[in-house]
């Protein structure tokens, strides 16, 4: 708050004509009422079995170990007997999505920790439980996994996040739950409906 | 980037914007679930990523973003120019010409498949009677010590028995060989298919035709494929589903025009091809029943290590036309109808349904002239025109041309004429109109013993014939519409959803306009769609 308040204030005292910006924590609009003419846009698709798992060794940097055993299952067409790739999100995709992102998220984080990759720890260790740092690593998290840049840090958008970051039901949190938790977030982005459809 | 670094950059960008009366976007994404009517720069970044390349961008591209107002050209044509982008275009032609042969085809004659059961040797069921005279007859499981003076195997064991062909059996055993598919292993195969020999026992040279008990899988193996489902055998098979994409590619690649990917006599092989096109496929044995792939019409093919993995390309002979006349296309759609229906629906937008339906009954002697008959005709009349185009091609599962020498369109083929039951070759049967193959009078008495690529084809249709497919796409008429149906396709692929009427009145032959303009550029064609404003609004 207190660096948004002087980025603010910077803009306002610049005299730039814009309005000073109060966050905005309204849940964002689901279903706009009134009429909504949709018929020359684009239509949002759910990723290719091929495109979920190149996308997922980019924002991971870990390769499903099983992909190539599922990628029919994943929607992937041979052209031989299957003639056009599944896009449906089925409960077997979902089921699959939940499977690699287990798997290289784990990856990612023990790499993390062990070789210092700063893939998904690189605004964080696992010693940080200060605010500014979770927000800054979920910020970092959010442009890499769901192309959502977010600029102040106490944007609703976070909160669910730094919830998981920070809620034990008793005592403190350990490294090793810190470890866990940031597991999560990363199982959470790949399964987000924000990286499985473009 | 630290944050103050970024909030720095995002006053910089808004007081620069005030300074010289630009409208700057805010970094920040909107919030927005529900229809929008354009999505900010880091969601088209990702949403052109995906597209073009099949990933998400870097976290450093999304970065590169934060001093800009939106995804600049430069970004774009970076992607559009990426081995990424090619591979995609390879992906997207591949959805398009079905480019994939399952998993149970095989790709060579089952007289050249080796298998093994167990820690058996490997050896070729087919050949069994010819080897060991009866089929039955395995090879022993021990090394084949003896050998004569032209080195072939002596047999261990030698029966008389009148079941055996000849009234003689024989068993030899293993000997061990480098396969050309694994050369750094050594297998057992059963040492009379494992021959190498130019000539056979008649003096004839030995090859993938050649079945003579003195021919085996020559040198290395190379004239064999272990069967189906072994991973040697799915290579193979992928490389064929694959070539018509990498023609695809190529002509995309070097700006060309799209339709010299239907016309040109380049292809492209990696090693397995040329593996396959040198050793797996021939000219010889034209009326041999049952083989995969007979005369590629390629003079010369590269020599490539058999897991070379580069593609390069390859002249073919002026009887190809591009992506049409390749041995996957071929495989995949085993008959010249078949050709001409994927070609219509994936190129002309043309899907050969019959609008009339069936008729409620069908005469006990129906007309053999598809053009002709009552629910069939509607289609037929110009899928059998088109079709001719590939009258000189291998059908039912087989690839390979028919020079003229092999295949004359213009007379009768006497053998094939005259014979009827088991008379006839399976040539005849496959490729001739003969007693076996047609009941109808009209039929018999018209083209009987004419090639059936010929037959119900009035002397101008038959000039398709001769053209080849290559013909399908040279008239302007059949340019415009293959381009209308490019546009449409690809506009409807990266749109996610069908084109409205008005889109197809008026946005798809703008389209095809600049596409025309541009020389039928497919990358073009492609920067024209994403930087359309309908890409850049979702629902």
């Amino acid at each position: 708050m207190k660096r948004y308040g002087f980025f603010g204030m910077l803009v306002f005292t610049m005299g730039c004509g814009e309005p000073e910006k109060v966050p905005d924590n309204t849940p964002p609009l689901v279903e706009p009422s009134g009429f909504v003419d949709t018929s020359s846009q684009r239509r949002v698709r759910r990723l290719s079995a091929e495109q979920f798992h190149n996308s997922l060794q980019v924002a991971t940097n870990q390769a499903w170990s099983k992909y190539e055993r599922f990628a029919a299952a994943l929607g992937r067409a041979d052209f031989g007997e299957t003639t056009s790739e599944g896009g449906d999100i089925s409960v077997t995709f979902d089921k699959l999505v939940h499977d690699a992102a287990r798997e290289t998220c784990l990856a990612a984080v023990e790499a993390d920790v062990q070789m210092a990759d700063n893939v998904i720890l690189r605004h964080v260790s696992l010693a940080d439980r200060d605010l500014p740092k979770l927000s800054a690593n979920l910020r970092y998290l959010f442009l890499r996994f769901l192309a959502v840049q977010i600029d102040a840090d106490d944007d609703a958008r976070f909160s669910p996040w730094l919830t998981l970051l920070q809620t034990k039901a008793d005592g403190e949190l350990s490294d090793n739950d810190m470890q866990m938790r940031w597991a999560a977030v990363c199982v959470g982005l790949v399964t987000h409906p924000d990286f499985l459809t473009y | 980037m630290n944050r103050t670094a970024l909030g720095a950059i995002v006053i910089a960008t808004l007081i620069l914007g005030q300074l010289f009366g630009q409208s700057v976007a805010l970094a920040d994404s909107p919030r927005v679930c529900g229809p929008t009517d354009s999505i900010d720069k880091y969601r088209l970044l990702r949403q052109l990523s995906l597209d073009l390349r099949g990933t998400i961008p870097t976290v450093a591209e999304y970065e590169a973003l934060h001093e800009q107002t939106d995804v600049s050209a430069d970004v774009l044509e970076a992607m559009l120019s990426s081995d990424a982008y090619f591979t995609q275009v390879r992906g997207y032609h591949r959805s398009l010409i079905w480019a994939g042969l399952e998993d149970g085809m095989s790709i060579v004659t089952n007289r050249r498949r080796l298998a093994s059961a167990g820690n058996r040797p490997y050896r070729i069921k087919q050949l069994r009677r010819r080897y060991r005279g009866r089929s039955d007859i395995e090879c022993f499981n021990r090394e084949q010590i003896e050998f004569d003076a032209e080195g072939r195997p002596i047999p261990m064991e030698v029966t008389v028995d009148s079941t055996c062909r000849r009234n003689e059996c024989r068993r030899e055993g293993y000997v061990r060989i480098a396969p050309y598919w694994a050369p750094d292993t050594s297998i057992k195969i059963c040492a009379y298919d494992a021959q190498d020999y130019e000539l056979d026992l008649n003096g004839n040279r030995c090859g993938v035709f050649n079945t003579n008990p003195g021919c085996g899988c020559g040198q290395d193996l190379r004239n064999c494929l272990p069967t189906g489902g072994t991973e040697a055998h799915s290579r193979v098979r992928d490389a064929l589903a694959e070539e018509s994409t990498r023609i695809f590619e190529a002509t995309i690649r070097a700006g060309k025009s799209y339709f010299d990917a239907f016309t040109t006599r380049t292809t492209y092989v990696n090693g397995l091809l040329s593996h396959f096109y040198r050793y797996l496929s021939g000219e010889v044995a034209l009326e041999l029943a049952n083989g995969r792939a007979y005369d590629h019409q390629i003079d010369n093919i590269p020599v490539l290590a058999f897991d070379d993995p580069a593609w390069v390309p390859v002249e073919r002979n002026s009887v190809h036309s591009g992506v049409l006349t390749t041995p996957g296309f071929h495989l995949r759609f085993t008959s010249n109808r078949a050709r001409t229906n994927r070609f219509y629906s994936a190129f002309r937008c043309e899907p050969f349904v019959s609008s009339e339906g069936l008729p409620a009954e069908m005469s006990a002697t129906p007309n053999p002239n598809l053009r002709e008959r009552p629910g069939c005709a509607a289609c037929h009349q110009s899928l059998e025109r088109a079709a001719a185009h590939w009258g000189r091609w291998r059908t039912d599962g087989e690839f390979g041309f028919f020079d003229e020498p092999s295949m004359d369109f213009s007379a009768q083929r006497e053998d094939c004429q005259r014979c009827t039951g088991s008379e006839c070759s399976s040539f005849c049967d496959s490729y001739f109109i003969t007693a076996n193959n047609s009941s109808h009078p009209d039929e018999l008495s018209q083209w009987q013993g004419y090639p059936r690529a010929r037959a119900w084809l009035s002397e101008g249709e038959a000039g398709a014939i001769e053209t080849g497919p290559s013909g399908l796409v040279t008239a302007q008429t059949d340019r415009d519409t293959i381009a209308t149906c490019t546009v449409r396709n690809l506009a409807q692929h990266l749109l996610n959803r069908e084109l409205s009427e008005d889109e197809l009145l008026v946005w798809v032959p703008s389209l095809t306009s600049q596409f025309a303009e541009s020389g039928y550029n497919f990358q073009s064609l492609t920067r024209n769609l994403v930087t359309d404003e309908r890409y850049r609004t979702i629902r």
